[in-house]
């Protein structure tokens, strides 16, 4: 699919001839990850030979690693061990001592958090211990209600829930303490490949268990995600963070952050476009929906290149039919996944115990209790599935409708009712065939069919009767409806279709009584609407980026 | 040899101005602005976790160095460095606490303030720094880093920042400049191709 906005252009050119390989690449990730997490490593000689430019990159990283690791603080984190002032947590060394815990290395990083895999000296045990990471500069309001939620979560017992153990404050730094789980996250688990249906279901179950009993202790995860969620050696599956994102939720520190909104792949689109008041219980079922579909399937719900598009996808469209994707899946799993991901939250799942239930059902082989939604819901399901075919469709019956009236309403058989309907019928027939194409990810398929849609209500109109200059206002429909794919070069080739479509259709018909300047108006009118719809078009998209990113 | 040559000229622009030369002393804090600059941005961006305009720090301290130059009182290039970075971590402390002073109550001011941990502004640099002569070639490497970042487009300088300064894993890179994770992968490789690339010349130079 081509994306035409992506902003990786112009002012980066690649370097021709030199673009570095695929295995260069890899290694400079690999180095910079080793370097960064403290141990370091060579060269392949093999590959060094047939890159000499190898060592350089490196020494070159390898600078840029000792100058990042010369920050200010450095001088005084060194010196006390504890660095209770400017020296940040995660800007000192590891290991080193915490109150009565070593920390020994970083387990994760989230929005305001730092995990840490931390030894008790006296009990000689490992831990899991949290702090909030820009802490001398949380205001007391914040640590206030850190404490508060890990005072709630210490509440919490459940076999799939990571317990909280204790909670204090050591050199000014609040810091939790929760069970250290030796396992992986479901997000490094999926990076093997395919995980096998029954063991998805069976820790989607467990998940899905776990966040029904937050729910009934009133707590709303709301940031459900596959890095949220470990898997330990005995393939049980934990939930943890929990309401920590509640906790820095619904002030400024939202736009401070980046994170809380960062990435909606599992979010519900209420709780990515909403206001906070917005977000229930139905959005954590939403996000185990999310989960299950990208264990399904290998990809989540909308995986469109950037965050912004996910953002437009999430809001007006649907997912793909999780079979399409990968054809083992079950219909009764899908139809649950599916039901999971409705846009409207009284639509999914009322509890999670209810889809827990439901996915038990479907791995002992029973019918699953699922309600079929009411027609109307599936046409909109439908519409927003498929919304070009859509439109398309509606407009071809309105005008088929109005034709038809014509020339019921008319005496004399008109010449131009059986062409008309033709060209409606072939065009609702290639509308069909391109949805197909840009649901197989055709390249350029929008701007093939933007091009046809041109063509053919050229030919269409070129066969109507009498003076057809009120027609014309059918390019500015089409210029307007492209804006719906929030491409502006997609709006701008629209422009140049509808433009050239008009002179062939001037030049096949004529335009009879009109003053000889008038088609450039049009076509001046035309233009200026294509850059209207452009210029808005980039707007929204440079809004949404403030949002997304802030 | 480049380092060595920089070397003395950063050591003697110290020297010449130390003797009251002003245009030496100017020269010397010139070069040293984009090297404050990467560590200024480096510093207040980890911290506030979001992009930050740190340009009213970085000429703060570049003031400060030049109101206080007469209080200066080492010779090498590591002491000159370890001065600019105390004056900066001072001005650090307090553009980070003006940037959160709506978010803070007055409790949590004075627990600040006389938090045991804080830093003293006199602290005691020559114990840190022992100063082998391998340090000040690195000192002085540092600040050809600093300079050779700061001649990156844009974008180059916004992903290096990002991946290798401040240590953000490509997935939050792509996040907060708002592109895949593909791309901003093959972004960082040509950055840093670039960057090796203009080091070796300034190098040659």
């Amino acid at each position: 699919m081509p994306t035409t906005d992506n902003n990786d252009s112009e002012g980066n050119t690649p370097e021709q001839g030199d673009q570095l390989s695929a295995e260069v690449l890899e290694f400079l990730e690999q180095h910079c990850e080793a370097l960064q997490t403290g141990d370091a490593i060579s060269i392949p000689p093999g590959l060094l030979e047939k890159h000499s430019e190898l060592r350089e990159l490196v020494d070159c990283m390898n600078m840029l690693e000792s100058l990042a690791s010369s920050p200010v603080s450095d001088v005084h984190a060194t010196r006390d061990g504890s660095g209770g002032s400017f020296s940040s947590s995660m800007m000192q060394q590891l290991p080193r001592e915490f109150g009565s815990f070593c920390l020994e290395e970083e387990l994760g990083r989230g929005g305001m958090g730092v995990v840490y895999k931390a030894r008790h000296r006296t009990l000689d045990t490992h831990y899991a211990l949290k702090m909030i990471r820009a802490s001398e500069f949380a205001s007391d309001e914040e640590v206030r209600r850190f404490y508060q939620e890990a005072r709630a979560a210490s509440r919490l017992r459940h076999p799939n829930i990571v317990s909280v153990h204790d909670a204090g404050e050591q050199d000014g730094l609040p810091f939790l303490v929760m069970t250290y789980i030796e396992g992986r996250t479901l997000a490094d688990h999926f990076q093997d490949g395919h995980a096998k249906i029954d063991t998805t279901v069976t820790h989607i179950i467990q998940i899905a268990r776990a966040v029904g009993y937050l729910h009934q202790q009133g707590i709303i995860h709301r940031d459900l995600k596959p890095a949220n969620i470990l898997i330990d050696e005995t393939q049980t599956a934990f939930v943890t963070d929990f309401g920590l994102a509640k906790v820095f939720e619904g002030d400024g520190e939202r736009t401070m952050s980046g994170t809380i909104l960062g990435t909606p792949a599992y979010m519900a689109p209420e709780q990515a476009w909403g206001k906070p008041d917005d977000i229930s219980s139905q959005c954590d079922i939403y996000s185990l929906g999310a989960i299950l579909y990208q264990l399904l399937t290998g990809r989540p719900p909308y995986d469109e290149e950037s965050p912004l598009d996910q953002m437009l996808r999430l809001r007006d469209s649907e997912p793909k039919l999780p079979s399409k994707l990968n054809p083992d899946v079950p219909s009764s799993l899908e139809k649950i996944c599916m039901r999971c991901l409705e846009k409207k939250p009284e639509n999914r799942y009322q509890v999670a115990e209810e889809f827990a239930d439901d996915l038990e059902r479907f791995q002992h082989g029973e019918p699953i209790t699922l309600q079929s939604l009411g027609l109307w819901a599936r046409l909109r399901r439908w519409t927003r599935r498929e919304p070009a075919l859509f439109v398309h469709l509606a407009a071809f019956l309105v005008i088929a409708i109005i034709v038809q009236i014509a020339e019921w309403s008319s005496t004399t058989r008109r010449d131009s009712y059986a062409p008309v309907m033709t060209i409606l019928v072939i065009w609702a027939a290639i509308s069909f065939l391109f949805q197909y194409l840009m649901t197989r990810e055709f390249m350029f398929s929008r701007r093939t069919w933007i091009a046809c849609d041109a063509a053919l209500f050229t030919a269409a109109v070129a066969n109507a009767q009498g003076p057809i200059e009120s027609l014309v206002t059918g390019y500015a429909l089409l210029i307007v409806a492209s804006s719906m794919w929030y491409r502006p070069k997609l709006v701008a080739v629209t422009t140049g279709a509808s433009v050239v479509s008009y002179s062939v259709l001037l030049a096949y018909r004529g335009a009879a009584d009109t003053p000889p300047h008038y088609p450039y108006l049009v076509v001046g009118l035309l233009l200026v609407i294509g850059g209207i719809v452009t210029s808005l078009v980039r707007r929204i998209r440079q809004l949404l980026a403030v949002r997304s990113r802030l | 040899m480049a380092n060595s040559q920089d070397h003395s000229r950063i050591h003697r622009l110290i020297l010449q101005a130390k003797e009251g030369d002003a245009e030496a002393r100017d020269e010397l804090l010139e070069c040293c602005r984009n090297y404050v600059n990467v560590i200024a941005r480096t510093n207040v961006e980890t911290w506030m976790r979001a992009k930050v305009d740190a340009s009213d720090l970085v000429q703060q301290t570049m003031l400060e160095a030049y109101q206080g130059f007469q209080d200066f009182e080492g010779k090498t290039e590591a002491e000159w460095l370890g001065w600019l970075k105390q004056i900066l971590a001072h001005n650090t402390h307090d553009f980070i606490r003006k940037f959160r002073a709506a978010k803070r109550d007055v409790k949590r001011e004075v627990r600040m303030q006389t938090s045991p941990g804080e830093s003293s502004p006199g602290i005691d640099l020559s114990a840190q720094l022992q100063t082998p002569s391998q340090f000040m070639i690195q000192n002085e490497r540092e600040i050809e880093l600093a300079n050779a970042i700061a001649q990156l487009s844009e974008d180059y300088q916004e992903v290096i920042q990002l991946r290798n300064l401040q240590r953000l894993p490509f997935d939050e890179v792509a996040e907060r400049m708002g592109r895949s994770r593909g791309a901003v992968q093959m972004l960082w490789a040509r950055a840093l191709k670039q960057l090796q690339e203009t080091l070796s010349q300034s190098g040659e130079d």
